[in-house]
């Protein structure tokens, strides 16, 4: 996975009113949340808040297929399962970081569709870092909204390094 | 002229004469309410089928805001909340506003100083409207600390909310058909108390296995409910107890399993009274005050419990109380107005009742007629204390042979369900009504502790103004025998004239015993499927089996009937798990003999 670095700006918002948002198990993995975009699906595990793949759905199947009891039948075992091709996807747990203190998982938005975790510090104090995935001339952008980072603090996301409050986009190729 | 006579004689003796042809009559035959699910609806309820027209309307969990709207989580595809803003209107008025969707499998809902909180499957979800504009826009996460898989059964019910902190039941993870996972995941199957403002957790009590329904009474005290499995031959109601284990268990093994089992409030026998017990509501007013009506989602209908306390335990009565809803009960609660909500959910198979839709709401308002029923049993030091709703019949009260006994206990094992173990039936000494005639002493010889005395009236009881009992029979699970409450048998006043002439056998196939006590809790007799094939049309039909790993075509012979029972390993049902205990040490040759002539009485 790579990231390009676009832009630092002051505090802006995206509202993505139109399109679903969802929490399941999925492939396997447990406490998922899948923001869909019509065909491309962005999935993240709510253990820590970390992002987890990327993927389009094709025409002939859906980017989801629901199975499981809750979902078409009161039978045993099977879960929900992705389909389609995967463009990105994370091998490791792609959590921010404050030195040894890595975020937590806080909430979502499914109107927003936007992501918040925190850093907690020692005295209970937070850094806040609300995530917002979008799709921009058909290409996947992870924005970033961070606040409370104190000054000389720098937080991680795996090599990339911010020191200042406010939006960062990474594009993810 | 000759009715007109009749009738004033009759009228002399009140009880036998409400119903004189059965005074003659087999008075112990099963029909529904008397041994035998019930049919009808109590008819002491005013109910309504109050369900909005939105599909799939499975409800998971209720709880009011306090300006009296209803907060609904739904068990669905799509992961709905919906609250209702005005319940006590018509309700083809009702307003219905979907709060939340997209949730994870959703079976509990909490509302909290007006804040909605959610059980999704793996996590406690608070569900806030920032922006105030009547729906939910962050779903912030309140716990997620308690560890899951992916496995189907990793349900997650509750939440009850006590003193500031939420208490949430863990089921474990089973496989397809229904036998416990190995291994297993850290601290399924218990009781967490969740912090709400650190999100962690601590196990209050472990051994649960799918532990849909948490309820609290007026005093504070929690209870849980369990369906049978494997290590519970039974379904249960658990008192919630610190430190409790209450016997499922599972590897590798969790921290409370060495402890001494607990036993549970209530045994429900499986497919008698219970099947899948769900969430109840302890009723907070009338003659039923203080006692539990609780829901099934696959035996139906609601049920009954009285409980009491014995040197500081908890046991009970469980009675039947109504059945012929829209839909299986999955959830209650009661409004300030003491009306009953009831949500239905089902999903078919053994996950529905037969025949029932799926989903919906119903409103039950309780005592809106008189009706002559068992109100609650207490145990004595010799015996059972019975109270009724009524006065009884005088010489009803008084015949012994209008009430049946029998006592069983439990074996859990790593097989699924059980059968009834050191089943017999108890001979009544006496039995001494009360002044009122509102009470019996049922004087009993060889009650044992930790045991189901599982009492059954005579089909002619009656009460005193003339009206049949609702349903006859009742299950007692005794903990414990009281050492201080001994009661004194009186002799038969002389005034009062017995009921002789009744027939206590019954005229029911002699297999039909058999099966009740071994074989119901996974076989059905009307063709639905629960984790054992059906007994109708079993006997005699080619069946598909798999025997050392290859499928084979077999017929139903009264030489396979017995192998399948004595050997069932030997030979599994193809699209059934290899589960059946071996019943061979349970059963006499004739039991055995008994119940295949059965199997084969209700061959097509």
């Amino acid at each position: 996975m790579k990231y390009l670095l676009l832009l630092i700006m002051a505090i802006s918002s995206q509202v993505y009113a139109q399109e679903g948002a969802f929490r399941c198990n999925l492939d396997l993995r447990a406490r998922i949340l899948v923001f869909q975009f019509s065909k491309d699906f962005i999935a993240y595990d709510t253990h820590k808040g970390s992002f987890w793949k990327y993927w389009q759905a094709s025409d002939k199947k859906p980017g989801v297929e629901f199975v499981g009891a809750v979902y078409n039948s009161g039978g045993h075992g099977p879960q929900p399962i992705s389909h389609g091709e995967i463009i990105v996807e994370s091998k490791t747990q792609d959590v921010w970081s404050l030195g040894a203190k890595e975020a937590q998982y806080v909430s979502y938005s499914p109107v927003r569709k936007t992501l918040t975790c925190k850093i907690l510090r020692s005295d209970a104090s937070s850094i806040k870092i609300i995530e917002s995935p979008e799709f921009k001339q058909g290409r996947f952008h992870r924005n970033f909204l961070i606040s409370g980072l104190q000054k000389g603090e720098k937080i991680n996301l795996n090599k990339f390094e911010v020191s200042q409050n406010g939006s960062i986009t990474l594009e993810v190729k | 002229m000759y009715k007109t006579i009749l009738l004033s004689l009759f009228s002399l003796i009140p009880g036998i004469m409400a119903d004189p042809v059965n005074a003659t009559s087999h008075v112990f035959d099963r029909s529904p309410g008397f041994g035998e699910k019930l049919l009808s609806i109590n008819p002491s309820i005013d109910y309504q089928d109050v369900s909005p027209n939105i599909s799939k309307f499975r409800v998971s969990g209720f709880d009011f805001f306090s300006d009296g709207r209803l907060a609904i989580s739904l068990w669905d595809a799509k992961g709905r909340v919906y609250i209702l803003e005005n319940p006590l209107a018509p309700q083809e008025e009702h307003k219905y506003i979907k709060y939340a969707e997209g949730l994870h499998e959703a079976l509990g809902i909490k509302v909290v100083d007006d804040q909605v909180y959610v059980l999704q499957k793996s996590e406690l979800t608070r569900l806030d409207d920032t922006d105030k504009d009547g729906v939910a826009d962050e779903y912030v996460c309140i716990s997620n600390k308690w560890d899951v898989t992916t496995n189907f059964h990793e349900f997650s019910f509750g939440p009850l909310y006590k003193d500031g902190k939420f208490y949430i039941a863990l089921a474990v993870a089973v496989n397809p058909g229904g036998v416990t996972t190995n291994p297993q995941t850290n601290d399924r199957g218990t009781i967490i108390e969740v912090d709400p403002k650190s999100g962690d957790y601590r196990v209050v009590l472990a051994g649960l296995r799918t532990p849909n329904g948490l309820m609290s009474n007026a005093a504070g005290d929690m209870f849980v409910a369990d369906n049978q499995g494997d290590y519970l031959p039974a379904n249960k109601i658990m008192h919630i107890k610190e430190g409790a284990f209450y016997n499922h268990t599972y590897s590798p093994k969790h921290a409370f399993a060495d402890k001494e089992v607990t036993q549970p409030a209530a045994w429900l026998q499986q497919n008698e009274i219970a099947n899948s017990p769900t969430q109840g509501s302890f009723v907070p007013h009338g003659i039923y005050k203080d006692q539990l009506l609780i829901g099934d989602i696959h035996h139906g209908g609601l049920k009954r419990i009285f409980f009491e306390k014995i040197d500081g335990e908890y046991q009970s009565a469980a009675f039947r109380f109504t059945q012929n809803l829209r839909s299986s009960i999955n959830r209650t609660i009661f409004d300030k107005d003491n009306n009953l909500y009831l949500g239905g959910c089902g999903m078919g198979g053994n996950w529905a009742t037969d025949g029932l839709k799926h989903d919906g709401i119903m409103r039950v308002k309780l005592y809106q007629k008189p009706i002559f029923e068992m109100l609650a049993i207490r145990a004595k030091s010799n015996g059972i204390e019975i109270e009724f709703t009524e006065p009884i019949a005088e010489n009803i009260a008084w015949t012994k042979s209008l009430y049946r006994i029998n006592q069983w206990t439990y074996k859990p094992t790593r097989n699924y369900g059980g059968p009834k173990i050191d089943a017999q039936q108890l001979q009544v000494l006496s039995v001494t009504p009360s002044q009122d005639l509102k009470k019996v002493f049922v004087e009993i010889a060889g009650m044992k502790e930790k045991h189901v005395i599982n009492l059954r009236l005579a089909n002619n009881f009656t009460s005193k103004s003339g009206a049949k009992i609702f349903t006859g029979d009742a299950y007692y699970t005794l903990n414990k025998i009281p050492q201080n409450k001994v009661m004194i048998a009186k002799s038969v006043p002389s005034h009062v004239q017995l009921i002789s002439n009744v027939v206590t056998s019954n005229n029911e196939h002699p297999g039909a015993e058999v099966y009740r006590a071994l074989c119901m809790s996974c076989h059905s007799l009307d063709g639905s499927k629960l984790v054992g094939p059906t007994f109708k049309g079993l006997a005699k039909s080619m069946r598909t089996v798999i025997k050392n790993g290859q499928e084979q075509k077999v017929h139903a012979d009264r030489a396979y009937l017995r192998r399948s029972i004595t050997k069932p390993a030997e030979e599994v049902a193809k699209g059934y798990q290899p589960i059946m205990p071996t019943l061979a040490p349970n059963m006499s040759k004739k039991q055995l003999s008994d119940v295949i002539d059965y199997m084969e009485s209700l061959a097509k």
